[in-house]
C-alpha cells in the first residue's frame, strides 16, 4: 500500500479538530496524544495545537484518520478505544467522508 | 550517606527483574536509592556549576536503555556508577580541556607552596569546618581526574577498592596508588587547618 | 610526607591502615610510635573535613526531584509508544494498545495479591500475529505458601485484570515461581 504525505488538505484543521474534541467527551478518555517528533525533542518543544492530534492520510483505499490516546484506569480500553473511534467517524461522516472509505486508527497509549 | 533505605539482596532482585521487563516505577524506585550518591560523585567529576545536573539525566537515561545489560542485581551500584563515570568523561571531552584534568600531582607544587601561605592562620570559629569542607572540595577538584574519581569512591562514596576497580576498570592495584597519591596531596594542601 | 627520622624503623604500618583507624583512638603501637603519631596529625584535618563532606548535604540535591522526574515523564511517554498490539478491528478500523499498558495490567494484577512479589513479564505475541497473546510472568513466593495455589491465582487474578480494564483476550498465562522469601 503506497501512502502519500500528510496532506492538510484533505481535512481541514477545523474538522479535525472537532473529530479531537469529539475524542475528549468520550467517557473514559484522559487525554490525546499529538503524533511523536522524537520523545525527548517534544520536551523541549513548546506544545502541538489540538487539532495534529488526528494525523489524516491519503492511500490507495481511501482516508486514514489516526489517532492515539489515553485511558481512565478503571475504563476497558476496548470498549473506549471503540467509542472514540465511532467519535472521529461521525465527525468525517458529518463532513462529507464516506465511512466505507475511511479507516480510523486509534491506539490506546 | 544518608537516603531511602536501601532494599535487601530479595527486593533489589525483585525491582531489577520488574524494571528489566519494563516497568518503569522499579526503575524510579532503583534511582531513588542511587540519586543522591550518583549527584555526588558527577558534582565531583565536573568543575562547571550546573554540568552534573545535565550529566545525571544522561545516566538516568542510558540506565534504562542499558538496564539489559545488568546481570546481577547485586552489582546495580556498581553498574550505576560506571555509566556515570561514563558520561561524565564525555561530558569533559565535548567542553574546552581544564589544564587541571590532564596534568599530574606534581603540577600542583606551586598551589601547595600558595595554600602554605595559610599556615600563618589560625581559623577558631564554628565556621572552621565548613571553610575545610570547601577548601578539600576545591582541592579534590585540582586533582588529576584519575586521582579525583578513586579518592571520591573511595572516602565520599566508601565503595571498596574491589568496586572501584570495576567502575574505573583498572587494577586494584593502580586504584590504591591513586588514592594514595590523592591522600597524600591532599593532606599536604589540608596541613594547614591542623 | 617523610617519617621523623627518630621514629622506630620497626614500624611497618601502611598509610591506609593508619588511614582506616582514624576515627578509633590511637592503639597500643600507636601510642609507643612516632611515626604513626606523625602520620595521623598529618591525616586528622583531611579525615575530618572528608567526613564533613561525606555527611553533609549539597546544595543541588534540592534538584534531584526535578531531574527524576523530568527523566520518567520522558521514559514513560517512550516506552508508551513502544510496541503496539492489535485490540481488534472493527468494522471502522483497528484498535491496538502500548505493550506499556498490557505490562502495566500484569503489575497491577499481581500487586494485588498478598504473598507474592513479581519479577520479570512479558508478552508473547501469537506466532501468526492474528491469535491471541500470551503472557509469562516469573514470582517470588513468601514460603509456607503453596506453589501449586499461588501460580493459578495469578493466572486468574490477570485474566480477570485483563478482562476488566483490556478486554482484550489472551492465549496462556505461564507463570514461574522461581523464589522464596521469608
Amino acid at each position: 500500500m503506497t501512502q502519500s504525505p500528510v496532506d492538510l488538505t484533505v481535512i481541514s484543521s477545523e474538522i479535525r479538530c472537532k473529530a479531537v474534541t469529539a475524542v475528549l467527551d468520550v467517557v473514559g478518555v484522559t487525554e490525546v496524544h499529538p503524533p511523536t517528533r522524537g520523545i525527548w525533542k517534544n520536551m523541549l518543544l513548546s506544545s502541538t495545537e489540538p487539532h495534529e492530534a488526528l494525523l489524516v492520510h491519503r492511500t490507495a483505499r481511501g482516508l486514514v484518520a489516526e489517532l492515539d490516546l489515553s485511558v481512565h484506569d478503571d475504563s476497558n480500553a476496548v470498549a473506549v478505544a471503540a467509542q472514540a473511534q465511532k467519535a472521529v467517524s461521525r465527525v468525517l461522516a458529518a463532513h462529507g467522508h464516506r465511512v466505507q472509505d475511511t479507516t480510523v486508527k486509534i491506539t490506546v497509549l | 550517606m544518608s537516603g531511602p533505605e536501601k532494599p535487601d539482596q530479595q527486593q533489589l532482585g525483585n525491582l531489577v527483574a520488574r524494571a528489566q521487563s519494563g516497568d518503569p516505577r522499579a526503575f524510579e524506585k532503583i534511582l531513588t536509592y542511587h540519586q543522591r550518591g550518583l549527584l555526588r560523585f558527577c558534582t565531583s567529576m565536573l568543575v562547571v556549576p550546573g554540568d552534573a545536573e545535565d550529566v545525571l539525566q544522561e545516566v538516568y537515561l542510558t540506565a534504562w536503555r542499558q538496564l539489559s545489560t545488568l546481570h546481577a542485581p547485586e552489582a546495580l551500584g556498581t553498574w550505576l556508577y560506571r555509566i556515570a563515570r561514563h558520561r561524565c568523561i564525555d561530558h569533559l571531552r565535548k567542553r574546552t580541556p581544564q589544564p587541571r584534568d590532564l596534568q599530574g600531582p606534581e603540577s600542583l607544587a606551586g598551589d601547595i607552596a600558595a595554600s602554605d601561605d595559610r599556615s600563618g592562620e589560625n581559623p577558631e570559629s564554628n565556621a572552621e569546618t565548613n571553610a575545610a569542607m570547601t577548601d578539600l572540595r576545591r582541592f579534590v577538584h585540582e586533582l588529576p581526574a584519575n586521582q579525583r574519581e578513586c579518592w571520591v569512591l573511595k572516602e565520599i562514596h566508601d565503595l571498596s577498592y574491589a568496586d572501584i576497580s570495576a567502575i574505573v576498570s583498572e587494577p586494584i592495584a593502580t586504584v590504591r596508588g591513586r588514592i594514595s597519591r590523592a591522600r597524600t596531596t591532599l593532606a599536604e594542601r589540608m596541613r594547614p587547618w591542623k | 610526607m617523610t617519617p621523623s627520622t627518630d621514629a622506630p624503623h620497626s614500624c611497618t604500618r601502611s598509610e591506609d591502615e593508619l588511614w582506616a583507624s582514624l576515627g578509633s583512638p590511637p592503639d597500643a603501637h600507636e601510642l609507643q610510635c612516632l611515626t604513626c603519631q606523625e602520620q595521623r596529625r598529618r591525616l586528622a584535618p583531611l579525615a575530618q573535613a572528608a567526613q564533613e563532606w561525606k555527611t553533609g548535604t549539597d546544595p543541588e540535591e534540592s534538584l534531584l526531584e526535578g531531574i527524576l522526574g523530568r527523566v520518567m515523564h520522558g521514559i514513560r511517554t517512550e516506552i508508551r509508544r513502544g510496541t503496539l498490539f492489535t485490540l481488534t478491528v472493527t468494522p471502522l478500523g483497528p484498535l491496538r494498545i502500548s505493550s506499556y499498558l498490557l505490562l502495566e495490567a500484569i503489575r497491577d494484577a499481581v500487586d494485588s495479591i498478598e504473598h507474592v512479589e513479581l519479577r520479570t513479564h512479558k508478552i508473547i505475541p501469537h506466532a501468526d500475529d492474528a491469535g491471541p497473546i500470551s503472557l509469562a510472568v516469573s514470582l517470588a513466593m513468601q514460603a509456607g505458601q503453596d506453589g501449586t495455589e499461588v501460580a493459578e491465582e495469578t493466572r486468574r487474578t490477570i485474566a480477570a485484570r485483563f478482562a476488566e480494564r483490556i478486554g482484550m483476550p489472551i492465549g496462556t498465562i505461564n507463570v514461574t515461581v522461581e523464589d522464596v522469601f521469608q
